[in-house]
């Protein structure tokens, strides 16, 4: 009877320890899947989206900055790579980054390490070549589905005009 | 047939019970990741590793529901508060002094989110402070009023709603002061000086 007890309680503590961590694996690719799948689910993928100045209605990802204008793309670079031209406002920060599809931000450039005011990065997928790059940097992604997020800061109300033009010229697509 | 009864309770307790142990210790392990962080600074935490490939199996979790789409720490450094200075959960009803002078970063912000880590509505459609925004003195300190009701000079409206609320200081570019000493570096204060 005791016996039966000893390796019930065992094969429950095991059992607990492969949910737990089974569980918290799973969290980011759920969260990222959210993300992509259903809080997205109407953008284009391969496409560079401008978002609307972030407010109280802007609920797709938790803590969103009211202070940056963001611009994002959905990649799956698991057949074409994907070209990204994105223009830099004069002044003012700005970044394109990029997150794999467990959350990590595998690589981000701001404006202080862009040699250009147009920046070209070509993201290349994890087993592809990677074609002639030309001028463009060449990214190599984490996972070959995941999300792109361009940010300038606005610093004021009045920047924010031509900020959303600037916005507005920065593109991806794929190349051959 | 009484053998045979004792395995299938047997494995039904070990589904059932080490599933609610398995996902309940889960989730206690990433919200007490995010509550203490992994550095505190004052009333202040963060985790150096947020949204980067250093980041264990906690702090991406952590990271997933509290900070999706954070940018690694040589971009941006995060810090979070939840609690006041006498260790206080913050409320949307009471009042709050926040008071700070310029941080070591090109750009920082102090952003207010409601308890489901969204922003929250208010009629001035203001949500933060920042560099640029904020009203300082001539020594260039600053003090933000955190509060339901209006203030005069900078005041972040906490809403109609009675919730848990937080702030979140980002840091863009910081300087190499903060990856120092991320725990040490002087934060802004928050003082609580009311409740309805």
């Amino acid at each position: 009877m005791k016996k039966w007890i000893l390796w019930t309680a065992l094969a429950t503590f095991l059992f607990a320890v492969i949910v737990h961590i089974a569980f918290v694996s799973y969290v980011p690719y759920k969260a990222m899947d959210t993300v992509m799948n259903v809080k997205f689910n109407y953008l284009n993928r391969n496409t560079l989206v401008p978002s609307p100045p972030t407010t109280e209605e802007s609920r797709n990802v938790v803590r969103p900055s009211p202070d940056i204008l963001y611009s994002i793309c959905m990649y799956d670079v698991s057949r074409k790579p994907l070209l990204f031209t994105c223009k830099l406002p004069d002044e003012g920060y700005w970044s394109a980054s990029f997150y794999a599809d467990n959350t990590d931000n595998f690589f981000v450039i701001n404006d202080r390490q862009a040699k250009a005011r147009t920046v070209e990065i070509l993201l290349v997928g994890r087993d592809m070549p990677a074609p002639d790059p030309g001028n463009a940097i060449v990214v190599k992604a984490a996972s070959d589905k995941g999300l792109a997020l361009i940010r300038m800061i606005v610093p004021d109300e009045k920047a924010l005009p031509g900020l959303i033009e600037v916005q507005r010229q920065s593109t991806c697509r794929q190349v051959d | 047939m009484k053998k045979a009864l004792k395995i299938i309770l047997a494995v039904l307790a070990v589904l059932v019970i080490g599933g609610i142990l398995g996902y309940s210790t889960a989730v206690a392990a990433y919200e007490s990741l995010y509550s203490r962080g992994t550095v505190r600074n004052g009333q202040w935490v963060t985790n150096l590793t947020a949204g980067s490939s250093e980041a264990g199996l906690y702090a991406r979790a952590t990271v997933a529901l509290h900070g999706l789409l954070a940018l690694a720490k040589s971009e941006t450094v995060y810090y979070a508060c939840l609690g006041d200075d006498k260790g206080q959960q913050l409320s949307s009803s009471c009042d709050y002094r926040i008071e700070g002078k310029g941080l070591d970063a090109r750009w920082w912000s102090i952003t207010l989110y409601g308890q489901d880590d969204f922003l929250i509505p208010n009629e001035q459609k203001r949500y933060s402070f920042n560099t640029n925004t904020v009203k300082t003195n001539a020594d260039g300190s600053y003090v933000i009023y955190l509060s339901p009701t209006s203030k005069e000079g900078n005041w972040l409206p906490s809403g109609a709603e009675d919730q848990r609320i937080l702030l979140t200081l980002r840091l863009y570019n910081p300087g190499q002061t903060v990856y120092d000493n991320p725990g040490g570096i002087e934060l802004p204060r928050i003082t609580r000086e009311g409740c309805k």
